[in-house]
């Protein structure tokens, strides 16, 4: 079969071309940042109601559930992974900041709770929350993930001192707005953006 | 006076691309200097601290970590002459920048509300997790695997370092940063000279 060589014309086409395939969808729609940030919002809230209402108690720990949503989230970004082919340096990027919280979010909590830190460990959830988000809102150019992850820090240091079950609301809290918000106000821009696709805007 | 806007032919479009990209290369982050000063740095003070606590019962021996601040108003300066000689910014150095600058913003939060706190068991497994998120990231973003094996080494260090106590952290916060930056900085030193 013989090559086909391609003109300038056609290889600046093709290099468009695939940077327009390899937009994430699973990303650029909000559902990542939804699925994730309410996840930790409803673990959170109900490990706060496991520590405060009496007679509140789950047969298993409400994290599990972060573990469920990490591993669907990896599934999901693998999947458009092989339906794109084409993964674009940004999505690259973004796939291995995350992976990167992961691990530490996993020795932190882990090694935490073997060495038995305490309350302690909840600040510093809520400081590495913010690292992915605010990197994230850098990378795309997008105000509420940097928003969202000021305002983690700040929870942060207001947590370190009130060391109170309240914490965990607070941590509630950091997830909402930095991965809630951004990703409702994502979903809302997707789904403009596809309708004004179809009406050829 | 007006200027005439140059309309440019695909032909020089991908030339001027090509072009960027070869000016872009080896920039200072690849050069290795910056992983060399704060690795060799860090290790030093890690030693004296260990010293003066362990062999000399010295509390104040953390002042030593003053000299950082020294190495930081270098680099700012350093930093900012290098951007002003930079023509062409690049995608890899700009995530790379965002990647260092919340690993700064994220070591200060915690060193001065652990010290504040006086949760100095805590300071150092949780500065070895914050160790190991740039150095992976930045050996994933360069595409130089012994940053990545550092960031790895950072991490496991810090699972280690909650089953050790006291002054012997400091030693395993000095391997961290042998492993992290001083190894891969004089690998990326190397190779910058030999022009790879």
């Amino acid at each position: 079969m013989e090559e086909k060589k391609l003109s300038e014309k056609e290889s600046l086409e093709l290099i468009a071309n695939m940077i327009g395939k390899a937009k994430n969808h699973y990303s650029e729609s909000g559902a990542s940042a939804l699925l994730w940030g309410i996840t930790n919002v409803v673990c959170f809230i109900l490990a706060y109601l496991q520590e405060t209402v009496r007679g509140f108690n789950l047969p298993f720990s409400p994290f599990y559930l972060m573990i469920v949503t990490a591993i669907l989230q990896v599934y999901f970004y693998r999947r458009e992974r092989g339906i794109n082919k084409t993964i674009s340096y940004k999505d690259e990027a973004h796939y291995f900041i995350w992976l990167a919280f992961g691990i530490s979010l996993l020795i932190l909590t882990v090694a935490g709770g073997f060495a038995d830190i305490g309350y302690i460990v909840l600040p510093l959830i809520l400081l590495l929350f913010a690292i992915p988000t605010f990197i994230s809102g850098c990378i795309k150019k997008f105000k509420p993930l940097i928003i969202g992850g000021i305002i983690c820090w700040l929870l942060s240091i207001i947590s370190f001192f009130y060391r109170e079950n309240e914490v965990f609301l607070l941590v509630a809290l950091g997830a909402f707005f930095a991965w809630v918000v951004p990703g409702i106000i994502l979903r809302k821009r997707f789904y403009k953006n596809i309708a004004n696709q179809h009406n050829g805007v | 006076m007006e200027t005439e806007e140059v309309k440019m032919s695909e032909k020089e479009s991908i030339e001027l691309i090509a072009s960027m990209i070869n000016q872009a290369k080896n920039r200072v982050g690849e050069t290795g200097k910056l992983y060399i000063l704060w690795g060799w740095l860090i290790l030093i003070c890690c030693i004296i601290q260990f010293i003066g606590l362990h062999f000399f019962q010295y509390e104040k021996s953390y002042y030593v970590w003053f000299l950082t601040w020294l190495l930081l108003i270098y680099q700012i300066f350093f930093l900012s002459k290098e951007r002003k000689n930079r023509k062409v910014r690049t995608y890899t150095g700009e995530i790379n920048g965002f990647v260092w600058l919340v690993f700064f913003i994220c070591m200060m939060l915690v060193t001065f509300i652990g010290s504040y706190l006086k949760k100095y068991e805590m300071i150092y497994p949780v500065l070895l997790v914050l160790y190991g998120m740039p150095t992976f990231l930045s050996g994933i973003i360069l595409k130089f695997k012994p940053l990545i094996i550092g960031g790895i080494c950072c991490w496991a260090l810090s699972t280690f370092s909650v089953f050790i106590s006291g002054d012997y952290q400091l030693l395993l916060v000095s391997a961290a940063v042998i492993a992290a930056w001083i190894i891969p900085g004089h690998i990326l030193q190397q190779n910058f000279k030999k022009g790879i």
